[in-house]
């Protein structure tokens, strides 16, 4: 404030209505829905192993409630077992290197059930106009948050069996991502439905009262570097960024926002007419400039990747179909996974780019074996009960390394 | 300085949630000591011995239609079965899961040890439309104590 006259700023300025900056926030969550609900969609409607399903890596750590879980299983069982498959934990990885560096960035930008809510809120604002997204009394507001607390505790109860409730009955994120397969329940669905229509009138009604993933990222984003910081100097008390809060926060009052409940999406930044007075910043430094708001989301969006990107690299975790022993059958790309015991003896040939009488011949087995016989049921033949998956494997990496 | 510390505890936490999943084992020897086994890391056993091998199985997120009782058990590369008399590992009988509640599974497979040497037991789910579960518990089997 050294080189700058508050009094003369709080008289110079014009209260123009702000026209937002332009952000890739939206990119980003459209990126991220295609992502996610897509990739899902392509993953349970298409066969395994179809290359359209595997270009979208699986982020099972999305979901709010397994995310949940997640957690309570590492504090529930330290010394489980290792599966790399599963991208989940290196998801929340990120969420929480995102979280404790920007906020809860990960609920304004990248989850996908927060950005359908929102888009209908945008629907929502088109019909109710100003009459959108009231206030909820008090009272209300305050039953209402505290049922993303009894699912927060609940869901650890669950997965360490003291409850026997199935949280999947109840999980809209769950219900999202598999809405075209037969295994969501109808009650999942339900729920689904009605946030969606409750987002219509109130905006992002599942982050504000439901979401227990929010209770942990919020609670963390209260440590976040960057945050959203008022300079009370500055400030002239309009109410713009109180009205804009999607959570109807009190942002005029707070010096900086640490409520659990904000996401982040810096509208009240955007509204607020007096440069300066409301920032999203570091203790002490100046405001990101324009071109760092601008490029913000995709930043957010690569750091929260990184994780799951150096785990990839250091082999601590595979994607679904993924293998690092790779071995070449007839010039022929070939990974050690692929003779699966669930594979044909004629699938196996056409892996490996020989007939099945070469590969007949390899295994010792006559011209006339079924071809269509799965090689875990080969060694269930009195006569070739010598044949087991690990005989085939051996033969298959014999022949291959010549 | 506080912050980073923070930040170390939360990356810590989340870096340990990597090693975690949804099936889980844990061996019973002779004597009742419960130990709990880790895929890729060698159990070491005693010969002529019999162990019981738990498992529980939580079924995440539902995705594969596959049963447990699908799950195949493969020992050194065959079927884990107890009429191969010839496993080092002997299977008293076959394994059968328990539905303990809607989402958890849980067996047990009891077995006799025989020669020394080390063996992998491998466990695979095949789903159609995932990448299903697959791990390979290490055994090996000490030579007699003199």
């Amino acid at each position: 404030m050294d080189a700058f006259d508050t009094t003369k700023t709080r008289k110079t300025i014009k209260l123009k209505k702000k026209k937002s900056p332009f952000s890739i926030r939206w990119i980003i969550q459209l990126a991220m829905v295609v992502i996610i609900i897509g990739g899902a969609s392509l993953r349970n409607l298409m066969p395994g192993g179809s290359f359209l399903a595997t270009l979208f890596p699986e982020l099972q750590g999305f979901c709010p409630f397994g995310a949940v879980r997640s957690i309570t299983t590492v504090f529930a069982d330290f010394s489980s077992l290792a599966n790399s498959s599963h991208s989940n934990l290196w998801v929340l990885l990120g969420v929480v290197l995102i979280t404790v560096l920007f906020g809860a960035v990960f609920c304004s930008t990248l989850c996908p059930l927060g950005t359908i809510q929102e888009w209908i809120g945008k629907l929502g604002w088109r019909i109710f106009r100003k009459r959108y997204n009231p206030p909820v009394p008090e009272k209300l507001d305050r039953i209402l948050s505290s049922i993303r607390y009894i699912i927060l505790l609940g869901i650890p109860l669950a997965v360490i069996g003291l409850i026997a409730f199935d949280i999947d009955l109840i999980n809209p994120s769950y219900a999202l991502t598999h809405l075209w397969t037969t295994a969501v329940p109808v009650s999942a669905l339900l729920v689904l439905a009605l946030i969606l229509l409750i987002s219509l009138r109130y905006e992002r009604p599942w982050c504000r009262w439901f979401c227990p993933y929010g209770v942990i990222i919020g609670t963390i984003s209260r440590f976040s570097f960057w945050k959203i910081r008022r300079n009370e100097e500055l400030c002239i008390h309009c109410g713009r960024c109180d009205r804009d809060c999607h959570a109807h926060l009190i942002v005029s009052k707070t010096p900086e926002i640490t409520d659990c409940h904000c996401i982040t999406c810096q509208k009240c930044v955007n509204t607020c007419p007096v440069p300066g007075a409301l920032t999203y910043s570091l203790k002490g430094k100046p405001p990101l400039s324009r071109f760092w708001l601008l490029v913000l989301p995709l930043i957010v969006l690569v750091v929260f990747l990184l994780p799951l990107g150096l785990a990839r690299i250091a082999g601590l975790y595979q994607p679904a179909g993924a293998s690092s022993i790779a071995v070449v059958a007839n010039g022929q790309p070939f990974t050690a996974q692929d003779i699966s015991p669930m594979l044909s003896l004629e699938a196996l040939a056409g892996k490996m780019g020989i007939g099945t009488a070469q590969l007949y011949a390899r295994l010792g087995l006559p011209e006339n074996y079924d071809s269509a016989t799965l090689l875990i049921d080969i060694e269930e033949d009195p006569d070739f009960s010598h044949i087991t998956l690990g005989f085939i494997r051996e033969m298959v990496v014999a022949q291959t390394s010549l | 300085m506080k912050r980073i510390i923070m930040i170390g505890v939360f990356l810590l936490i989340a870096m340990a949630a990597a090693w975690t999943c949804e099936l889980t084992y844990t061996i019973t020897n002779p004597l009742g000591k419960t130990t709990s086994v880790a895929p890729g890391k060698p159990i070491y056993l005693e010969p002529n011995a019999s162990y019981s091998l738990a498992i529980s199985f939580y079924e995440d997120h539902r995705n594969c239609p596959v049963a447990p009782s699908a799950t195949l058990f493969l020992l050194d590369g065959a079927r884990w079965n107890p009429a191969r008399d010839t496993q080092p590992l002997l299977l008293s009988a076959p394994i059968t899961w328990k539905e303990t509640n809607s989402r958890l599974n849980e067996t047990v497979a009891t077995f006799t040890t025989r020669e020394p040497g080390t063996y992998t037991l491998e466990i695979l789910r095949e789903c159609p439309t995932k990448a299903g579960y697959s791990a390979q518990l290490i055994f090996v089997v000490l030579p007699p104590q003199p």
